[in-house]
């Protein structure tokens, strides 16, 4: 005689649920999708650090200086003579543009002080300029 | 005359490949994303032509931070550690919250350095900051 009985399996498949899968999904694609920004300045720069920071404007031209020297405008590389130019050409287009000066740490200021006066002699007035958390 | 029964297969649209779709869209954005939002410090320049009278005019008033190439700092005159500039000029910004605080760089000095000095100013809440070029320096 047998003492336990052999349960039957039941007739429902056992299966992970994944009906909600692509809501999921979707979800999060409509988040990257809302805050990604295709025209972001990706120059490998290492920004200051600081504790004082506000939110930058988002309409922004962006002028970076990499630790070796290499200075550019929008995207494109140039050289420090040019900024005055293309900077005047921004601030006819509209006058109260925003520069956002990405420059590394370790670049001498006498590069910084050059590009100051380049923006300065254009009439640029509005900067911003971008750093890193600090941590305590 | 023989009608066809209507098949027992259920008309509707496909959709299992509905989250691959996703999934993939989403892959791509989540690769190539870079978030907009970015923090930082703003900066006013001034205009071109009145600057060096008026800093001219507040220089005998201003407070004077003088960074030098080896990241030393002097706030008139005496040496100060970064940590010391708040405490220095919080009763002189309580007297005159409109005091300017005059930055003169050494141009072996590193962009690091003055970031320093302008986070502890801001966060002093000092309203009036200069930061005088090569030339205006020896124009004084």
């Amino acid at each position: 005689m047998k003492l336990f009985k052999r349960r039957r399996g039941s007739g429902t498949k056992a299966e992970v649920p994944n009906s909600s899968m692509s809501d999921i999904a979707f979800l999060l694609l409509i988040f990257f999708m809302v805050t990604t920004s295709f025209t972001i300045d990706k120059t490998p720069v290492d920004l200051p650090k600081t504790q004082a920071r506000t939110e930058i404007p988002k309409n922004h031209e962006v002028v970076s200086i990499q630790k070796n020297g290499f200075i550019q405008f929008h995207g494109e590389r140039v050289m420090m003579a040019d900024i005055q130019p293309l900077t005047a050409m921004e601030i006819a287009k509209d006058k109260d543009q925003i520069f956002l000066l990405k420059i590394d740490k370790g670049v001498r200021w006498e590069l910084v002080d050059e590009l100051l006066e380049q923006l300065r002699q254009a009439r640029a007035r509005n900067l911003s300029l971008p750093t890193n958390q600090e941590v305590e | 005359m023989r009608f066809r029964r209507n098949s027992q297969v259920e008309a509707e649209v496909p959709n299992s490949s509905m989250s691959d779709i996703a999934f993939l869209l989403l892959i791509f954005f989540m690769v190539t994303t870079a978030f907009a939002a970015r923090k930082g410090i703003d900066f006013r320049l001034p205009a071109p032509a009145n600057e060096e009278q008026e800093i001219e005019q507040q220089e005998l008033k201003a407070v004077t931070i003088q960074v030098q190439a080896s990241g030393r700092i002097v706030v008139d005159g005496i040496p100060k550690n970064l940590g010391d500039i708040q405490s220095y000029l919080k009763p002189i910004l309580a007297a005159n919250p409109k005091k300017f605080v005059i930055i003169q760089m050494d141009m072996e000095a590193s962009y690091g350095n003055m970031m320093d000095v302008l986070d502890e100013l801001k966060q002093a809440d000092v309203q009036n900051i200069a930061l005088p070029s090569k030339q205006e320096i020896s124009s004084w």
